[in-house]
């Protein structure tokens, strides 16, 4: 208890502070996500349309190789002259993809936590910072998409195992695997690199705790607040989500800060 | 600002304009047969 009393609110107190003293700030932390997205779905449309093309034709075609009186394997039938030139394209589109969500995230993360590090009063600067975030987002995309890969394989198994038995909560372990995997993230940006946030999380298990546990009320209860204002008005939850959800991202963001900042002086001293 | 910084912020500006043009020009990129074409493939085939 003492840690949440010591430790864990002064910083919540303190981040909240920080984002009511600084109004434009906050409003241009929510924009630069807000933009972030907005490029995403530019960029992202075609390269998901173009995708799911790509689905179609090699499932079209590698069906009509699999008929019975051709007797050939998946595997072969990817291969096959046909369709190995659709299955390249299709992996480079996801790796275009890939790319899109690299360069997007490094830039507007790198620009956030840097108007985050502004709102506290700290030095800094913002093409030092998107440099720091690129290099942990490069170690984290590579984390992401085998998590994402995962997924899907395991997404393409459900489809097949529900048709003969009831789903076994496999697919809500992946989902909950995966928010840790964020927020394990969220703490290595903040601390300013991998290696810092993985020895940070790995000397303060007990405190990560609690930040994943502040991290998910935060989420919770937001998410409830968006469900009640829908019943409401469904429009509601559009600027809901606009005024509650940018600046908790940026208040999460300014509380990591300082968490793993104070504990990295702690260890340096 | 310094030169480095200058250049980062013109390859950062590179990169996003790179991907905008690719994504742009996505079926040039990555040809796919028409519809109709497809249909007719498919059934020559079956």
């Amino acid at each position: 208890m003492k840690i949440i009393q010591k430790l864990i609110i002064p910083k919540c107190i303190r981040a909240g502070v920080c984002i009511i003293n600084n109004p434009l700030a906050l409003l241009a932390s929510a924009l630069v996500d807000v933009l972030a997205l907005v490029m995403f779905g530019y960029l992202s449309a075609p390269v998901y349309a173009k995708l799911t093309e790509h689905i179609i034709i090699i499932g079209t075609l590698v069906s009509q190789k699999l008929q019975p009186a051709r007797g050939q394997s998946v595997l072969t039938a990817l291969y096959s002259v046909d369709i190995s030139g659709f299955v390249k394209q299709m992996f480079l589109l996801l790796g275009l993809l890939l790319m899109i969500v690299y360069v997007l995230f490094a830039i507007s993360q790198g620009v956030n936590f840097s108007i985050a590090k502004y709102m506290m009063n700290r030095k800094t600067a913002i093409i030092e910072e998107i440099t720091t975030t690129a290099k942990t987002a490069a170690v984290w995309s590579i984390i992401l998409a085998g998590a994402y890969f995962i997924r899907t394989v395991a997404e393409i198994r459900q489809v097949i195992v529900s048709k003969f038995s009831e789903g076994i909560g496999f697919m809500q372990v992946l989902e909950g695997i995966e928010v840790l995997l964020i927020i394990t993230a969220l703490a290595t940006f903040a601390a300013g690199s991998f290696r810092k946030g993985v020895l940070w999380i790995s000397n303060q298990k007990l405190l990560f705790l609690y930040c994943i546990g502040i991290t998910l009320l935060l989420f919770g209860a937001i998410s409830i607040a968006l469900r009640l204002l829908g019943s409401i008005n469904p429009m509601l939850v559009l600027l809901g989500g606009l005024f509650l959800f940018f600046p908790a991202l940026a208040w999460l963001r300014i509380f990591f800060i300082q968490i793993t900042a104070e504990m990295t002086r702690k260890a340096e001293a | 600002m310094k030169t480095a910084e200058l250049v980062f912020v013109f390859i950062v500006l590179l990169v996003i304009l790179a991907l905008v043009v690719l994504t742009a020009n996505i079926d040039v990129l990555f040809p796919t047969p028409s519809p109709v074409e497809f249909a007719k493939t498919a059934i020559n085939a079956t």
